[in-house]
């Protein structure tokens, strides 16, 4: 590779960020409906390859098999805001909402094992909307008010995994999840006739669930691998105030990846997601709640060396099924997705950054879309 | 690959400020409600109830003694009112010739005279005449003074105009006055008012403002010497020292309007009135909602007996802070809160001669007796004249025993239904 190649690499990328910020849609509500955004509980490796690589990917806590790539032990902290905008019939509203979606820390025991505790964000019901309005009241009186609601909490994901090396073609895993959370949410009215004292009501709601998973990965011929993975999603139950309000099932999942790595310093992969979303039905009121599909293609290709490390391009796109929606209709996701990986202190540390544009849709006349900024430190002390 | 190094450097530099420019959350959405927003509708519902359980007049107020000022007034045969100020202490001793330093037993009484410090009048008259009497009795109910405002019992005279000062003096009999200090006896003064035309209304300031009235006089003809000033004092009753205090000097009604009939709540007057309302808001409203506004609707009926009853008068609605215990009402509406507006209800202003409704805020109060216990509190207000006791104008209101109900206190009510709102 020439150097001015690789110089007309490094500036696109420098280009293709600096550019987001004018660019950046945002992300809105037509994704958090619901009992929120899953924001896929992927690395920042996995998103700037579109998600294709989670399910060889040991950051990411969804094959628990993926582990076994551990060989020194490494503690993983992931920084992910989102820039969102939603266009209305109304006109449009940009926010930002700032996430920690993951900390992972894994350790090898032995030459076989490896086991590891990941804390992630499964679904984030962060947002809040705000409007005006003209109301009746009474027969005769109108009164203006500004009616705000807002919800900030998640549903978090705490898995325990092991995996082992079974020769050098398999590893197997398996995790044991426990779901914990709460939504903090807020109704508000204040009124524009100061006869009117405002109203403010606030509520929590708690959340508690299990699941187990198991994984496998495959190396079926040289240069190709097969992952598959499932959780099984035990109870999850919604408590308001110590208060049993509903309960439903933490969804099922089925995970499968391809990777080729036939070309040296290239990785190819595809990755298809099934999860059982529908099982949360009976924790809402009027919750639309459906089975997503998810479905992305990546890769990671070694490109220039900085210093003594080579610097670590990647790029996907994915296009995937939203959980919730917010009158019934389908609410899907598609994406493309850049990043980069730069190891650093001779392979004891690394730094990811994967930007990922997103476009959602799903109710007619409203539109969303969102600039996700992935940044991922990992440490191998 | 320095010059790689060199240009990754603007791409960390992107990064660091992509992910400043993310440090603060903004979350709120303005435009993507009601479409986005399913669930999440806060209807305002609006009912008339009739809350008020409760309704009496209570009074008269301020309670004896208590007064800021005495309203020395008249209103023909309507309205008499007089005051009443105690010297109970007379000196006997005083030095009667200039230069000395020694005392004398009082021998002499020249040029006594009751010094009054008048406030503002309601009316002020074009001429008016205070007459002082000697009200002095054994009698252990203090409004039996009001029976001793005779010919034979009268002390001094004196006209003045409206132009008059402030601060004025009415002369007293010095031999009768003299004659007191060698008995060792007290001074017991009543004050009224007289003229024409009535109304007639003169405010006298009092102990409790500040400014009670004083007795002077020189114990010498000589004039040289300056005169000597009795404070007032009661030294009776002896075994109450609060009411002994109060007592000091007051106001007697003679004459006054009769209590409101049993459809009417009474606002004022001379004496003044306070109407009292105990509610009792439906469980439906008070536990299982929001209220957002609370009115209470009170019908104004026409009262053109009052007094200047085409003047503008100012009423303040306060809450009851006396607990349940307290079952006399005349206390309870006592122990009310001190700051103006302390549940958001304002001063209101209104005319007596006029038919109108009258609108109490109320919304704060309901929402605060929401969180007291049944057993605290009387979840009550009074509605009282806010220069209660000084001004004469009288307003009333129609009653919940009203025979036309649509007349009655009622408490119109906008709130918010309990919701499940945090579930998606």
């Amino acid at each position: 590779m020439t150097t001015s190649v690789r110089s007309m690499r490094v500036r696109l990328l420098v280009v293709l960020v600096l550019a987001l910020p004018a660019a950046a849609g945002g992300q809105g509500t037509l994704s958090a409906q619901g009992l929120g955004y899953p924001p896929g509980q992927l690395s920042t490796r996995a998103r700037g390859t579109a998600g294709a690589l989670a399910e060889f990917d040991a950051l990411s806590p969804l094959n628990p098999a993926a582990l076994s790539s551990i060989v020194r032990s490494t503690l993983y902290f992931q920084y992910e805001p989102e820039f969102r905008d939603v266009v209305t019939g109304t006109g449009s509203s940009r926010t930002t909402t700032l996430r920690f979606p993951l900390t992972t820390a894994m350790i090898p025991v032995g030459e076989r094992f490896v086991v590891g505790l990941s804390l992630s964000t499964l679904v984030d019901r962060t947002w809040a909307t705000q409007f005006t309005s003209r109301d009746p009241i009474g027969p005769i009186d109108t009164v203006t008010s500004t009616q705000t609601f807002k919800t900030t909490g998640a549903i978090n994901d705490i898995r325990i995994a092991g995996a082992m090396r079974l020769g050098g073609r398999a590893q197997a895993g398996i995790g044991v999840h426990v779901y914990s959370g709460e939504n903090r949410v807020t109704l508000s009215r204040d009124f524009a006739n100061p006869g009117f004292a405002p109203f403010v009501d606030t509520t929590r709601l708690d959340y508690g669930g299990s699941a187990v998973s198991v994984g496998g990965q495959l190396r079926v011929a040289r240069g190709v691998a097969l992952a598959l993975d499932a959780r099984k999603g035990g109870r999850l139950r919604m408590r308001e105030a110590d208060t049993l309000r509903a309960s439903g099932s933490v969804p099922d999942r089925i995970g499968a990846g391809l990777l080729v790595d036939a070309i040296p310093g290239a990785t190819l992969a595809v990755r298809y997601v099934w999860e059982g979303w529908g099982s949360t039905q009976s924790l809402g009121r009027a919750l639309f709640a459906s089975n997503t599909r998810d479905l992305s293609i990546g890769a990671d290709v070694v490109g220039p060396r900085v210093g003594r490390s080579p610097l670590l391009l990647r790029g996907g796109v994915r296009s995937r099924e939203l959980p919730f929606s917010a009158r019934g209709e389908r609410t899907t996701e598609s994406s493309i997705v850049g990043g980069i990986g730069l190891p650093l202190a001779d392979q004891r540390a690394s730094l990811d950054i994967a930007v990922e544009r997103a476009s959602r849709s799903g109710i007619a006349g409203v539109r969303e879309t969102a600039t996700i900024l992935s940044i991922g430190i990992a440490v191998r002390p | 690959m320095d010059s790689l190094r060199i240009r990754i450097i603007p791409l960390v530099i992107a990064v660091g400020v992509a992910t400043l420019a993310a440090c603060t959350e903004t979350l709120e959405n303005t435009r993507s409600c009601p479409v986005l927003c399913p669930g999440q509708d806060l209807p305002v519902r609006d009912t008339l109830v009739d809350a008020v359980m409760f309704d009496t007049t209570v009074g008269t107020y301020p309670p004896i003694g208590a007064e800021l000022y005495i309203p020395l007034a008249r209103r023909g045969d309507t309205l008499d009112v007089r005051g009443v100020v105690r010297f109970d202490s007379l000196p006997q001793r005083a030095v009667t010739k200039a230069g000395d330093t020694t005392t004398a037993p009082i021998a002499l009484v020249d040029s006594a005279r009751i010094v009054l410090r008048l406030s503002t009048p309601k009316v002020r008259p074009a001429a008016w005449t205070v007459e002082v009497y000697d009200v002095d009795t054994t009698a252990a109910d203090p409004l039996t003074a009001g029976a001793l405002f005779r010919p034979d019992k009268r002390l001094g005279v004196r006209d003045f105009a409206t132009a008059d000062s402030d601060s004025v003096s009415v002369p007293i009999d010095g031999a009768q006055l003299l004659a007191k200090i060698k008995a060792k006896a007290r001074l017991r003064i009543g004050l009224r008012v007289t003229g024409t035309p009535t109304p007639l209304e003169v405010r006298l300031g009092t102990i409790e403002s500040g400014t009670p009235a004083q007795l002077r006089f020189r114990a010498s003809r000589d004039t040289a010497l300056r005169a000597l000033t009795v404070n007032v004092l009661s030294t009776t009753p002896d075994n109450d020292p609060f009411l002994r205090a109060t007592l000091t000097d007051y106001a007697i009604v003679v004459a006054g309007p009769p209590p409101p009939d049993a459809q009417s709540l009474a606002i004022g007057g001379i004496p003044a009135w306070r109407s009292y309302l105990r509610f009792d808001v439906p469980s439906r409203i008070a536990d299982s909602t929001t209220v957002v506004r609370a009115t209470l609707l009170l019908t104004q009926r026409s009262n053109p007996r009052s007094p200047l009853s085409g003047d503008r008068m100012l009423i303040r609605p306060q809450v009851v802070l006396a607990t349940p215990q307290v079952t006399d009402l005349y206390k309870a509406a006592l122990q009310v809160d001190a700051t103006p507006g302390f549940f958001g209800a304002d001063t209101l202003s209104l005319v007596p001669i006029q038919a109108s409704l009258v609108s109490i805020d109320m919304v704060r109060l309901l929402r605060r007796w929401r969180n007291v216990p049944l057993a605290d509190a009387q979840r009550a207000i009074v509605v009282r004249a806010a220069e209660e006791g000084t001004g004469t104008p009288q307003s009333l209101f129609w009653s919940r025993r009203a025979t036309d109900p649509a007349v009655r206190p009622r408490l119109r009510i906008s709130y918010i239904p309990r919701v499940d709102f945090a579930r998606p």
